[in-house]
């Protein structure tokens, strides 16, 4: 259909309302809702996470594209059905206890959004007992930690050691920062280890393929 | 006109600080110049706009400085023999509280480049402190959660220096709010000896670190 390809398009230009508008048309159309989501919007930002991982593309890129997602986004979460709004599954994100840094767990959180997961962003500073009382209450199938600091590195082993003692070891755990390391995240039995925003996507992908 | 507390206190327009336009860019992963530079230099003005800058600081004794480490620390060797100030430094909250607007109406990249700027004029601020309080430039500044310093070092240094007369506070996860605001000591020394050796890529473990340096062993 011509029409997704010119969604893609825009949104891979980062242009907002044009998004906004093919989306319209799309619906007036009669595409899908959800074929507009799968096929314009979520593969548009799988191409925009590949060029940002490839350097072709540079974090206001993806910025601006991320915005253009969420004007298409807003137009079609009202016509999904549960199944199709809560995507490829619930992932809970935060900023260890102690720890404010936060623009690359936004980044995550805007990148997961955009690959079509639903995400619920707990903010910094989040104390591990709020990390386990979201993956409850969303059922979430991931929780993800971030950390700038090595001094706030261990509050990710007392999350992931949290979920264990509340019953949710099954819940897959990742975590990422810039003193985070694999090693480091094997050590606390985390799960993974997500590099950066676009290798997140990707292994989170993984995990639900 | 800052209420008075027994410590010293520094205030001074934000307009007068110089930020560092290539780490905005390198903070907000624009790329290579000229991509970005009308967003960037648009950010930088709304942060100068927005910021208040405003620092307080104390000569500490032995006794103090020993204090605010709470445990073992690399900073422990270097403060030994050597003149040192607490400080708390910020510039407000009006900066990120902007930068909140923006991520919530989805403008992210607003946010990203007001957030990247603002990290740069509090750190240009707390150059400017430095340089006022070591006006020979011979210091090194280190803060609580860096070097193995613990975060739980904040609470004596925040009893010395009740930043509550420039706005900032303490929460119980040790941060600080707003979070434009940095807390410390301020050294006087050679910045080249006050130096905790970082650890090398050679000394570390993490064999498979996609961050260890070519040749890292």
């Amino acid at each position: 259909m011509e029409i997704l390809g010119q969604i893609q398009q825009a949104l891979i230009d980062g242009l907002d309302d044009e998004v906004g508008q093919l989306t319209r048309s799309a619906l007036d159309q009669g595409v899908a809702p959800g074929t507009i989501l799968q096929d314009g919007l979520i593969a548009a930002m799988m191409v925009v996470g590949k060029q940002f991982r490839e350097y072709e593309l540079f974090l206001p890129d993806v910025l601006l594209a991320a915005r253009a997602m969420y004007a298409g986004l807003a137009l079609l979460e009202p016509l999904l059905d549960a199944g199709e709004r809560r995507g490829r599954g619930t992932v809970v994100i935060g900023t260890v206890s102690g720890d404010l840094h936060d623009i690359g767990k936004n980044l995550v959180g805007i990148m997961l959004r955009g690959a079509g997961f639903e995400v619920v962003d707990l903010g910094r500073d989040v104390a591990p007992e709020t990390f386990v009382e979201a993956a409850r209450k969303h059922d979430a199938f991931v929780v993800g930690m971030s950390a700038l600091l090595t001094t706030t590195m261990p509050e990710m082993a007392k999350v992931v050691a949290a979920l264990d003692e509340a019953g949710l070891g099954h819940v897959h755990t990742i975590v990422g920062g810039a003193p985070v390391s694999p090693e480091f995240a094997a050590d606390i039995g985390a799960d993974a280890h997500g590099f950066d925003a676009a290798r997140v996507v990707e292994i989170l992908s993984a995990w639900v393929t | 006109m800052l209420p008075t507390c027994h410590i010293e206190s520094l205030v001074i327009p934000a307009a007068e600080l110089p930020v560092d336009v290539d780490e905005v860019r390198r903070l907000a992963q624009a790329g290579p110049r000229p991509r970005w530079q009308a967003e960037i230099d648009a950010a930088i003005d709304e942060a100068r706009q927005l910021a208040r800058p405003q620092a307080c600081w104390r000569w500490l004794s032995d006794e103090q400085a020993l204090g605010c480490l709470v445990e073992p620390t690399p900073v422990r060797d270097l403060l030994v023999g050597r003149r040192r100030c607490g400080f708390v430094a910020t510039i407000g909250p009006a900066l990120p509280q902007r930068i909140q607007t923006f991520m919530d109406r989805s403008d992210f990249l607003r946010g990203v480049l007001l957030d990247a700027a603002g990290s740069r004029l509090i750190e240009s601020f707390c150059n400017l402190l430095e340089r006022h309080c070591a006006p020979g430039g011979q210091s090194q500044r280190f803060s609580p959660g860096y070097c193995d310093w613990t975060l739980r070092g904040q609470r004596p240094l925040f009893d010395l220096l009740q930043p509550a007369c420039i706005g900032v506070s303490l929460k119980e996860s040790m941060l600080m709010e707003p979070v434009k605001t940095v807390s410390g000591l301020l050294i006087l020394g050679d910045p080249e000896v006050l130096r905790v050796p970082p650890q090398s890529c050679k000394e570390c473990d993490a064999r498979g670190c996609e961050r260890r340096a070519p040749g890292g062993g």
